[in-house]
């Protein structure tokens, strides 16, 4: 009964069938599946898949939006039933924002989804951050990398003075930190001394993982 | 040492001193060369050609934007470019910034003038050692006799010229009033009062000569916005001035010297001078309204986006820099939010917003667009971010609706294109209504899916260097390219379009709106005025109304400018229309994201 209900949630996330992912995800539960098991071969595995209908531009925006939706909704199912048992994972943390000034979720949003389907533990700050919440996460959460969004020609001159207080701090070192969003290239994330830059979510999860 | 850089084919000259881009160089030389992203080497729309010899490194945006067939040829990114040695640069007709096909056109603006400006022949008795009344007193005594102004007063530079024209004029004079203050005086004639209005858009300036008395036009003209030279968007513009304080300057100025030119041709087709004009009204966007006011935006770039002013200001002239009589005042009407502008104001003045208490939606598209949605007594407006691809900007071979632009286009059911190009000639790009059209017309016969990808195998489809399709419209002949739709270009089209859907529909359904129930649906601007409003419901850009409640309003903010220019009761309804109007902020509307991604699907047939 397993496999068919891995299956069911899989396909679910990436049609973007949010209701009908959530649904199957609590079944799943009811029906005692391990939530370990149920988010790998389920959640993880839908997003996947989307994603490589994106990548093999079988997919667009839309898609990997109601992909992305429907995979938060159920990864919120489930996280209550994951809480300890991640620890065990030892999955790299990213520690992801969208810088102060602006107020766009959505690029941010996709590459979360496609970091947690890469294995990469997230941790989200939201939008509009100001600088020291990021300073403050570098230093209590650990992560291996920082990854600041910016959407808005005026507001990717943030990531600079982010990147430069890490430096101060001596947080830095410790850590990598990629930056995205439509204005940026990969000439600005060597401008600002940023370690890597994505061209959108696959880019940036590609990049992720190579650091 | 100084070297020179010399522009083909214009053969324009620059010597300079120390090391500069191209972007730079061609700026202070008065060369065109575009530069849509502002220069920060992501739009890959300002290639030029030059020996690599004593050259910067190629960049990586360079590597990235360009092909390895195009850097062994020399192209380079003007703005990425640095030069500091004698070189001889070669700009493409595809890097100039393109001759704007200007859109004045409009609805014909229903009003009836009557502004505080007239103007007024008076027989004044002369001076002499019997009567040693003042000037101005002479003036004012005579004006309450001959056309019963009370308390008639005059500020410096009017009395100026009252003291010459009296007595150039033999004691007989023309003077202009604003109320009961003389603004300017004339010898022997009364003129007719004239003024400009102004629609200030973030790339193109329209500008209207104004009878004041009778509201008629007596001239229009359009122009670029200088300030295209510090970014071609409203965002670009924004991060120049927060770069460079200098910047924010330069660009106030160099607008006003543009409206100026502007203005001073349209009072030569008068036989009049600039100094002539006894009034403005200007109108943009929030970020074109406080950089020509030369208000700090720094406010306007950054989260909440709260504008400096949500109030009409009525200025000097002077302190803009117009050079407009002495004594005129320029009026700004008032901006609605960080993203809706004044602008959006006279669009709404020129629809008749407000007016009745039909459902309406009035559309601005423009790389933001402004969407305002009328439900009884209530209007909700809000921005999109939509970006240029209406407007031919981020295609790859895009164009403004210029001579050369593919504008129209069909796809027979064999997949045979016929295209419409501006002027009859060859093909040279595609402008919006082109892109719209061909994008409609591909998915209507199944080039592209449901989700807006190209099919591959079908006839016109071919694989771009990146693997992606790409469909012909058009093949070049004598050494023009052909002209390609490629699927980065359907991707940039239903973001727009997706936006703006967006947009529409949060707005709908904020106020509960059926589709059945909007009975009318006015779009503005230039793109408003070419697209085909069949293939704009097609593909979802509209909601599915009968086409025959779609109308195109032409510059409407052009209209509205001009209304409040000559009407004092326009200038009343425009303020109070502003402060009706409730601003929402989409991208924080509940499910935004669904409403964005339903924005971007493309309906079938």
């Amino acid at each position: 009964m397993g496999e068919g209900l891995y299956q069911v949630i899989s396909k679910a996330i990436t049609e973007g069938e949010e209701e009908e992912a959530v649904k199957r995800v609590n079944e799943a539960l009811k029906a005692g599946l391990p939530p370990t098991e149920v988010m790998q071969r389920g959640i993880v595995a839908g997003i996947s898949k989307a994603g490589e209908l994106w990548k093999a531009n079988e997919y667009f925006l839309p898609d990997v939006i109601m992909a992305a939706d429907a995979f938060k909704a159920a990864m919120a199912v489930l996280k209550p039933r994951l809480e300890g048992k991640e620890g065990a994972r030892k999955s790299k943390k990213i520690v992801m924002g969208v810088v102060q000034g602006d107020v766009h979720d959505l690029g941010k949003s996709l590459v979360i989804a496609m970091l947690t389907s890469a294995g990469f533990e997230v941790i989200d700050l939201g939008i509009d951050v100001p600088l020291q919440k990021f300073i403050d996460a570098a230093r209590e959460q650990k992560p291996d990398i920082i990854g600041l969004g910016a959407y808005m020609t005026t507001t990717m001159l943030e990531m600079k003075g982010i990147i430069a207080e890490l430096e101060k701090q001596g947080l830095r070192r410790k850590l990598k930190v990629m930056v995205g969003g439509v204005p940026t290239s990969q000439e600005f994330a060597d401008q600002v001394g940023a370690d890597a830059w994505g061209r959108d979510a696959l880019d940036a999860t590609q990049k992720a993982l190579k650091l | 040492m100084t070297y020179t850089v010399e522009f083909e084919p214009s053969g324009i000259r620059l010597v300079c001193e120390e090391p500069l881009t191209i972007s730079d160089a061609a700026r202070r030389a008065g060369v065109s060369v575009r530069s849509e992203c502002g220069g920060k080497g992501t739009c890959g729309k300002c290639i030029v050609r030059l020996p690599s010899a004593k050259l910067s490194p190629v960049t990586k945006a360079e590597h990235e934007l360009l092909t390895s067939d195009q850097l062994a040829e020399g192209w380079r990114l003007a703005c990425r470019t640095i030069v500091s040695d004698n070189v001889s640069v070669y700009v493409p007709v595809i890097s100039t910034i393109e001759a704007p096909v200007m859109q004045l056109e409009s609805l014909a603006v229903a009003l009836t003038p009557e502004t505080q400006i007239r103007t007024v022949l008076l027989a004044v008795p002369p001076a002499s050692l019997t009567d040693q009344r003042a000037d101005l007193q002479r003036v004012a005594d005579a004006l309450q006799v001959q056309y019963g102004v009370d308390h008639a007063w005059a500020d410096l530079p009017a009395l100026n010229s009252i003291r010459t024209a009296l007595r150039e004029g033999d004691w007989k004079i023309g003077v202009a009033l604003r109320g009961e203050e003389i603004i300017a005086a004339y010898p022997g004639t009364a003129r007719t009062p004239v003024g400009l209005a102004v629609d200030v858009g973030t790339t193109k300036l329209a500008c209207y000569l104004v009878d004041l008395e009778t509201g008629r036009v007596l001239a229009a003209q359009g122009a670029m916005n200088p300030q295209i030279a510090y970014g071609e968007d409203v965002m670009s513009r924004l991060a120049a001035a927060l770069a460079d304080s200098a910047n924010s300057r330069r660009m106030q100025e160099t607008l006003v010297e543009a409206i100026n030119a502007v203005a001073a041709e349209l009072c030569a087709t008068q036989k009049l001078e600039i100094k002539h004009l006894l009034d403005a009204c200007l109108v943009g966007n929030t970020a074109m309204h406080h950089l020509l006011l030369g208000l700090p935006v720094r406010f306007l770039a950054l989260s909440p986006f709260v504008p400096a002013t949500s109030s009409p200001l009525e200025v000097d002239a002077a302190t803009l820099g117009l050079h407009a009589t002495p004594g005129a005042h320029a009026y700004l009407p008032p901006p609605i939010a960080g993203f809706v502008g004044s602008d959006h104001v006279a669009v709404l003045l020129a629809a008749g917003f407000g007016e009745d208490n039909g459902t309406w939606l009035a559309i601005d598209i423009g790389t933001n667009t402004e969407i305002a949605l009328q439900v009884g007594s209530r209007i909700l407006s809000c921005s999109t971010a939509s970006g240029p691809a209406f407007e031919g900007a981020h295609i790859s071979h895009g164009m403004r609706a210029a001579p050369g632009a593919i504008q129209r286009v069909t796809i027979t059911a064999e997949g045979v294109v016929q295209s419409d190009v501006i002027g009859g000639g060859p093909a040279a790009g595609i402008c919006g209504s082109g892109v719209l059209d061909a994008v409609s017309e591909m998915r209507a016969v199944g080039i592209i899916n449901e989700r807006g990808r190209i099919v591959k195998g079908r006839p016109g489809v071919q694989l771009q260097q990146d693997g992606l399709p790409a469909f012909l419209l058009a093949a070049g002949s004598d050494g023009q390219r052909d002209v390609l739709i490629t699927q980065q270009d359907i991707d940039q089209v239903l973001l727009a379009k997706g936006a703006i859907r967006a947009g529409i529909d949060i707005l709908m359904t904020h106020l509960k709106v059926n589709v059945q129930d909007i009975e009318d649906i006015d779009i503005a601007g230039a793109f408003g005025s070419y697209l085909d409003p069949r293939n704009a419901v097609r593909i979802g850009l509209l909601p599915r109304v009968p086409l025959n409640r779609i109308r195109a309003i032409g510059n409407a903010a052009g209209a509205g400018a001009r209304m409040m220019l000559a009407s004092t009761d326009a200038r009343r309804r425009a303020a109070s229309l502003a402060k009706q109007v409730e601003y929402l902020e989409v991208t924080v509307y509940p499910g935004f994201k669904k409403f964005l991604a339903a924005g971007m699907r493309l309906p079938s047939g």
